[in-house]
């Protein structure tokens, strides 16, 4: 018994050995298969969508140089493709597709600026002469009417008559650094390479002309010293202005005694000049000259002296005066300014020293009858202090900076404007910076030895611009530059954790033009409208219990559904930071000028709005505020030196204070910007990218904390009950399976969140206690049987009991509530009531910037003068825009239109069909800002800016209005529309306030109708659009291709190369399903057409089809969906051959005889698509850069003439390429010389009686008996035409003096030859 | 006592009618002097001033004003006396001096060597007055009674320190008692363009560079001269210089590392 007790024992123990290894293996599965799904059951796509929007950070670099307007010619060549884009537009069918009015407005902005077009679409060409004028200016190469001359391909530094270098006029020793080959040339000069004139020749020294100094090079004080009549005094070491301005102060003067008592005070030099006795250092009336000079006459002011003198009476300045007369004379000695009366002092206003001092803010001036003077003549030591805005006193030359509003931050208002200003001569004065804030002030310090502290201020050049387009193309977030960068800043934007990103902009944003008419009102919107983010909000749908901490909330909002990811987007930080942000980038968003009056410009959709009036504080400046100067060493690396040492640092600073004669500063950093307009923006704005991998991370750990969370969990709490490692593993196993169990058939029925985390826990919970059921029960592993099988099938069905209740009651569902932000540009208050306020501050003169920016009636008055003015135009106008239909789009019309409203049908009159979008305008009778609301009776500032023009003052005002889908919307949205509300929908008004720019607002809303065709969607999809166009060609035996085609509704679609039913069809589309994910040509469908033919002159056909209202699908309505009966067929053909280039012409040598020299291109292509008919661009610097396109192209033959051609050695490199895309590429040499050689004869002979010659080049020659001196146009020809033979009479008597000219002009000098004939030959 | 009373009383009365004569006699006098003064002293200034006054100043005085009105024109048009390419500001037009078409970058220098070019264009616009005030040179010395013998050359004018030098090397002779010959004239005008024109050259190397000057560095090395800047919207720059002592002023204008209105 016992032994069969051990035996049972023992089968009992091999029994559980089996089942905890077996629930060992499973486990280890069961723990991959658990790992394997938190890493790819995520539901990223839920959170992906927090990120920057695509749609505005893929800008092309075209839009780039749009944006800064690089060029005004850019702008207009711009404003061209905008119309057309409109144009197009207008004409689009019944068909083309808007998302919808929110929508509307960015894809408008994203199709006008998608054009494929590479850097190379814009290329510049060197203008010799403007036709304004104008001298080697770069335009664009297809601005040929801007120039007065032919254009020249490439940069103009890459042009000879345009390089720039050094003019040196060597007679007159003058050098002129940064000129132009040819202007230097035209001028007499002569060119050098070098533009700092960093040349021998071209240093300067300090001249002593008698007693001036002139500080300018060796040769010219050679012809100054002999003009003057001086011998030349030059000091070559004397490297600086300032030194050699020094020079002068040093030089010894003395009384000059000439003849008997007659005495002068000169320098040393001039004395001995006109033979006088000079005594250094005393006057003349010292008494041991005996001169008929008595002392301190008279006192005055010495022009170009600070200090009052005292004269002597034949008119010599003596000492500086004071009253105290002894002193002052010394014994007629002479007094250095340090040893006269109070020399430490400005001695400002003083009655008894005059020893003004311009450094302490004093200078001698005469009086008016009366006025406070010295006590021996009407002069004083007029006071040179100024007082600034705030009372303190300011030395004179003392500068400082002065603003208008807060500035930094990215918080400088509107219409703010940084002024310089400086203390001249007790006077304050300004130097503004330049409007739009294109120029920052910056201010330093500077002490003195005595402790002392002056202010210095400059304009610099802000750099803006850097900080948003350079600053953000890492994937890491902003680049540290930006931190290096003063003049820019890192926004940190932390919303919530799948709205967090950085952005590098600018600290001190540009201003953009304000005026109604703007041309850069695109480009102002396309900047404001890098700050357009979604925040996509995710409620969930929770158990009552409320998993993950959330029954409070649920119970608090008195719904199941919880906001369980990005919840504070739902906040007003998200608007407050998301308008900080905006506001930074230009004057965008809702924000103030710089008098503190504002206007709201950001949409922001499901959550709270942020209101101009918050930011009122930043209209006053902040004293002690100031922008910081950039270091030398940081502008030194933005002039591009090459600094590795100090010493290098300080050789370019060397450099460049040589090049602007010491008395520039490096006051404008601008050199980048220098370099800037051959700015590349590779991966613009990878922001994105960033913002993508934030989100990514937190939907990964949102993940986490979802429905594996409890599983995690679970796997890794070890269980107290087994005591031995096997019993661990038994137990972590089962655990393992009842979780993965869960996990699967949670995913069977599609369940996510708290219903995943509900079915994982209670497999989990199953799993464990068979795990130790198993473990402590033989009953119980015999009840489970062999693998516990039994034991888990019923753990299965009650999983799947438990799944089915919760799919039934939706737990787990998850909803997502986009939380939009969209920044537009900033709009100056209607009205104009504060246009006076900009005419108020003498030292801050309008401009018209400012002016616009305070009301919108404000115009500027006088702009061009001293003293413009801004005045309010429209200050009688108290009549709101009147609202009337405008255009619409092709297939509808506007029926019954009345005063206040409008109706909106089919051109055929009746109701519109579900997903039509129909584009319209409507028109104000003056320039207007419109709003909308699908809601009656709201107010202006409540409404939306759901026109194209946003905040723009227009008389036209576009949308489009898409018709809804009632079932769509009930899918999306998970809800049921019924009753009225359905006939809402299927009724909709829009409703349309305008205001004018003094704040007119039309009281009565214009309602605009639509009605929707009611009933079932019996329409099947249609194809609007595909990309490559149907029929197109495609590259030489390309093998694969991607399509794209665009529906006019959600669908599904399928394609074969034989025509079949949609089901039998094997390929399929991935689609956009989304009501929001509609483009501006409607919802898209992408593929990759793959086996395309290899067969010349074949093409490939496919057949598609779709089906719509993919809602439906898998449900009882699946049969509503309709399916296109009839395939689109969609063909794409091969190319003939691969494109190629033929020949280029010309090639080799060309000799001409004189520049410019002319030549002709021509380019022949053949195969390719369409018989080498393709577009062709050429270069001079290799084959991707620079690209111009020919002048005639477009056809297998391509010509191009240059004008302008100078002699030298020239690859032009030329790129063609078809319609289907095929590429060729080739390059000609060739060399342009010149003949400058006159012809030289070769032979001379007799033939057949006539004397006879011949030339190495074709030429006319001529002769005459008696000299070689004579004009070879009226001599005796010895040439019918320019040939290489000459012929004359074989006459015995006469010499002939012959002399050849070639047909460049070039002619022998004298003779080229002297025959005398003679009788043997 | 009374007869010399008596007499005296006469005498009186005597002198009062010669009085009235001798006023009549004077007023007659101051008449015929007037008129001959009106038909003869011009003549009689003339003669006297022909004998005093050299050719060199001559030209000079005839000169002067042209001259004057030229130059300031030409100084205050950026050193052109009909600019191509300007700015207009106060209804001048300012030739500028630097120049880019184009946003961010630097400018092109348009005068590589101004002192020329404005030694040039006063030569230019001062042509035909030199011409007519040789002309009058020849009449007038004429008139004076000597034989003028006038052969016109070329002539240049150079900016130099504190003056303007017009050079001529017209050949004239004078022949009346003695034959004076004037072969290289020299007509000096006191104007500081000159220095102006360095201050301007060294402004247009900074903005060429760098794209702006610092104008009060130049005030603080040159007491007397005064620098202005303007800022105009569209990016140009005038600058006005002036001397504070003689009010000379020379102005320009440069568009270099400008800006458009956003970004």
């Amino acid at each position: 018994m016992k032994l069969n007790i051990r035996f049972n024992t023992n089968n009992k123990k091999h029994l559980q050995v089996f089942l905890e290894l077996s629930i060992l293996i499973i486990g280890i599965f069961s723990f991959s298969y658990i790992i394997h799904e938190t890493q790819n059951l995520v539901p990223t796509n839920l959170f992906n969508k927090n990120k920057l929007d695509q749609k505005v950070v893929q800008i092309p670099f075209e839009d780039v140089i749009n944006f800064f307007d690089l060029i005004p010619s850019i702008s207009a060549q711009q404003e061209n493709s905008n119309t057309q884009t409109q144009t197009s537009s207008w004409q689009s069918s019944s068909t083309s597709q808007f998302a919808n009015v929110n929508n509307a407005t960015t894809n408008y902005a994203v199709a006008q600026y998608s054009t494929n077009t590479s850097l190379s679409g814009y290329q510049f060409a060197c203008c010799h002469q403007t036709k304004e004028g104008a001298i080697c200016q770069e335009v664009l190469s297809t601005k040929q009417e801007q120039c007065a001359v032919p254009l020249i391909p490439g940069r103009c530094q890459e042009v000879q008559s345009c390089e720039i270098g050094c003019c040196i006029d060597k007679q007159e020793g003058l050098c002129s650094s940064k000129s132009t080959y040819q202007a230097c040339i035209n001028d007499g000069g002569e060119w050098k390479k070098g533009e700092e004139c960093l040349i021998q020749e071209c240093q300067k020294g300090c001249c002593l002309l008698g007693d001036n100094v002139e500080f300018v090079t060796e040769q010219r004080c050679d012809v100054l010293s002999l003009l003057e009549g001086f011998s030349q005094s030059y000091f070559e070491d004397l490297e600086r202005e300032w030194q050699c301005l020094a020079l002068k102060e040093t030089q010894v003067y003395g009384a000059c005694v000439v003849g008997e008592g007659r005495c002068s005070q000169e320098s040393e030099t001039k004395c001995s000049e006109i033979g006088g006795d000079f005594y250094e250092d005393l006057l003349c009336s010292h008494e041991s000259l005996n001169t008929s000079c008595e002392r301190q006459s008279y006192i005055s002011c010495i022009e170009g002296e600070d200090e009052i003198y005292w004269f002597d009476s034949c008119g010599n300045k003596e000492n500086i005066y004071s009253s105290d007369r002894e002193t002052s004379w010394a014994n007629g000695n002479k007094l250095d300014k340090s040893e006269s009366c109070n020399p430490l002092e400005s001695n400002a206003g003083s009655t008894t020293c005059g020893n003004c001092n311009l450094f302490l803010s004093s200078t001698c001036s005469e009086t008016a009858l009366g006025a406070r003077s010295v006590k021996d003549g009407d002069f004083i030591c007029k006071d040179l202090t100024c007082m600034d805005e705030y009372g303190n006193k300011r030395e004179n030359g003392e500068s400082w900076c002065v603003y208008d509003s807060a500035i930094g931050d990215g918080k400088d208002t509107a219409g703010s404007r940084h002024w310089k200003r400086y203390c001249e001569d007790g006077e304050v004065k300004i130097e503004p910076c330049a409007d739009y804030r294109g120029q920052i002030c910056v201010q330093s310090e500077i002490k003195n030895d005595e402790g002392d502290s002056i202010n210095t201020a400059s304009c610099v050049v802000n750099e803006a611009l850097k900080c948003i387009m350079e600053y953000n193309q890492g994937e890491e977030g902003p680049s540290p530059e930006c931190t290096e960068n003063p003049d820019c800043i890192v926004k940190e934007i932390d919303v919530d954790k799948g709205f967090k990103f950085d952005f590098c902009t600018s600290k001190y944003p540009r201003g953009f033009d304000l005026t109604e008419d703007s041309e850069n009102e695109e480009s102002a919107k396309q900047i404001c409208a890098l700050a357009n983010q979604e925040c996509t909000v995710i409620y969930e749908k929770k158990l009552g219990f409320g998993v993950g901490g959330s029954a409070a909330q649920s119970a608090a909002t008195g719904s199941d559904w919880v906001c369980v990811f990005n919840c504070d987007c739902e906040e007003e930080k998200f608007a407050e930071q998301m308008n900080d942000l905006c506001i930074s980038l230009g004057d965008c968003g809702s924000y103030i000028n710089y008098k503190g009056e504002g206007t709201d410009n950001i949409n922001v959709e499901n959550s709270p709005d942020v209101s101009w009036q918050e930011y009122t504080q930043y209209a006053q400046p902040v004293k002690g505020q100031y922008a910081q100067a950039k270091s030398l060493e940081y502008t030194g690396k933005l002039l591009g030196w090459n600094i590795a040492t100090e010493d290098d640092f300080e050789r370019e600073v060397s450099i460049l204070a040589k090049s602007v004669k010491t008395v520039g500063t490096i006051s404008g950093a601008g050199a980048w910007i220098i370099k800037g307009s051959m700015f590349i923006f590779p991966g613009l704005f990878g922001v994105g990218t960033v913002s993508s991998t934030v989100a990514a991370s937190a939907a990964a750990e949102a993940a986490a904390t979802g429905g594996f969370e409890a599983a995690g969990i679970a796997a890794q709490d070890p269980s107290m009950l087994a005591t031995t490692l096997s019993g661990v593993a038994t137990v972590a196993g089962s655990l393992a399976l009842g979780a993965a169990l869960g996990g699967i058939i949670g995913k069977i029925f599609g369940l996510q969140g708290d219903a995943a985390t509900a079915l994982i826990v209670t497999g989990a919970i199953g799993g464990l206690t068979i795990g130790v059921g198993v473990l402590v029960s033989a009953k119980f592993s015999a009840f489970c049987g062999p693998f516990a099988w039994l034991c888990f099938v019923i753990l299965i069905v009650i999983l799947l009991i438990v799944a089915a209740v919760l799919k039934f009651l939706g737990i787990g569902d998850t909803k997502e509530v986009i939380v939009e932000f969209e920044c537009l540009p900033w709009q100056a208050p209607p009205g104009g009531t504060n246009c006076e306020a900009c005419n108020e501050d003498p030292l801050k003169p309008c401009t018209e910037y400012r002016c616009s920016s305070l009301g919108q009636s404000c115009e500027l008055l006088n702009e061009n003068e001293l003293n413009p003015i801004c005045v309010n135009v429209n200050s009688g106008d108290r009549t709101p825009p009147v609202i009337s239909p405008g255009d619409i789009a092709t297939g509808f019309k506007f029926n019954n239109e009345q005063k206040d409203s409008v109706e909106v049908r089919q051109f055929e009159g009746g109701c519109i069909k579900e997903f039509t979008s129909v584009l319209f305008s409507l028109k104000t009778d003056e320039f207007a800002q419109c709003k909308l609301s699908y809601e009656r009776g709201k107010d202006y500032e409540e409404m939306s800016y759901g026109f194209i023009e946003r905040t723009s003052y227009s008389r036209n005002h576009t949308t489009s209005f898409i018709m809804p889908s009632i079932s769509a919307l009930e899918s999306e949205f998970n809800i049921t529309i019924e009753g009225d509300l359905r006939e809402q929908i299927g009724n909709l008004n829009m409703y349309v306030r305008c205001q004018d720019s003094n704040g007119n607002l039309n009281n009565k809303e214009y309602a605009v109708n639509f009605c929707i065709v009611s009933g079932p969607d019996t329409t099947p999809v249609e194809i609007v659009k595909t990309n490559p166009v149907n029929g197109a060609g495609k590259i030489f035996n390309l093998n694969e291709v991607p399509l794209t085609i665009f529906l006019s509704e959600p669908a599904q679609c399928k394609f074969s190369k034989e025509d079949k039913s949609y089901n039998e069809m094997e390929n399929g589309f991935l689609c956009k399903t989304g009501l929001q994910e509609s483009t501006i040509n409607g919802w898209p469908c992408n593929t990759l057409l793959q086996g395309l033919t290899q067969e010349v002159n074949s093409q490939d056909t496919f057949y598609i089809k779709c089906i719509d209202q993919p809602w439906f699908a898998d449900t009882d309505k699946e049969n509503l969906r309709n399916i296109n009966q009839d395939s689109y067929i969609y063909t794409l053909k091969n190319s003939q051959s691969e494109l190629s280039i033929d020949s280029i012409s010309p090639s080799g040598n060309i000799i001409e005889g004189f520049e410019p020299i002319v030549v002709n291109i021509e380019a022949k292509t053949s195969g390719g698509i369409n018989n080498g008919v393709s577009q062709c661009k050429y270069s001079f610097t290799n084959n991707n850069e620079n690209l111009i396109s020919f002048l005639n192209t477009f056809s297998s033959t391509h010509k191009q003439k240059f004008d302008l051609m100078t002699a030298g050695d020239y690859i032009l490199y030329v790129t063609c390429e078809d319609d289907a895309g095929n590429k060729a590429e080739s390059k000609t040499i060739f060399s342009l010389k010149l003949d400058t050689s006159s012809p030289a004869i070769v032979r001379v002979f007799n033939e057949g009686g006539n004397l006879k010659i011949l030339t190495d080049e074709k030429a006319e020659c001529t002769y005459d008996f008696y000299t070689c001196n004579f004009n070879i146009n009226n001599a005796s020809s010895m040439t019918n035409a320019f040939s290489l033979e000459h012929k004359a009479p074989w006459n015995l008597d006469n010499t002939y003096h012959i002399k050849c000219r070639d047909i460049w002009g070039n002619t022998n000098l004298g003779c080229g030859i002297i025959v005398k004939p003679s009788k043997i030959y | 006592m009374h007869k010399d009373k008596i007499s005296n009383k006469n005498k009186v009365y005597f002198n009062k009618k010669g009085q009235v004569t001798i006023f009549i006699i004077i007023a007659l006098v101051i008449v015929i002097l007037a008129v001959l003064a009106y038909l003869f002293v011009p003549r009689i200034i003339k003669s006297i001033r022909g004998l005093e006054e050299n050719p060199n100043q001559f030209i000079q005085g005839c000169l002067q004003e042209e001259f004057e009105t030229i130059v300031e024109k030409i100084s205050l048009q950026g050193g052109s006396l009909n600019p191509e390419h300007y700015y207009m500001y106060n209804d001048s037009s300012i030739e500028y001096l630097c120049y880019t078409n184009q946003y961010y970058l630097t400018c092109v220098v348009q005068q590589p060597l101004l002192k020329q070019h404005i030694e040039n264009e006063i030569a230019i616009a001062l042509k035909d007055k030199i011409d007519s005030c040789f002309e009058s040179l020849d009449e007038e010395f004429t008139s004076q009674g000597y034989e003028v013998s006038l052969t016109k050359g070329t002539y240049d004018i150079e900016l130099l320190p504190k003056r303007i030098i017009v050079k001529t090397n017209s050949n004239l002779a004078l022949n009346k008692e003695a034959t004076e010959r004037f072969v290289a004239m020299q007509i000096i005008f006191n104007n500081n363009l000159y220095e102006l024109t360095s201050i301007a050259n060294s402004i247009i190397n900074s903005e060429a560079t760098i794209g702006s000057a610092e104008t009060t560095v130049y005030m603080t090395y040159y007491k007397d001269l005064k620098v202005e800047k303007y800022k105009q919207s569209d990016g140009t720059t005038i600058y006005i210089l002036t001397d504070r002592n003689t009010e000379d002023k020379f102005q320009f204008a440069s568009r270099s590392v400008a800006w458009p209105s956003v970004y």
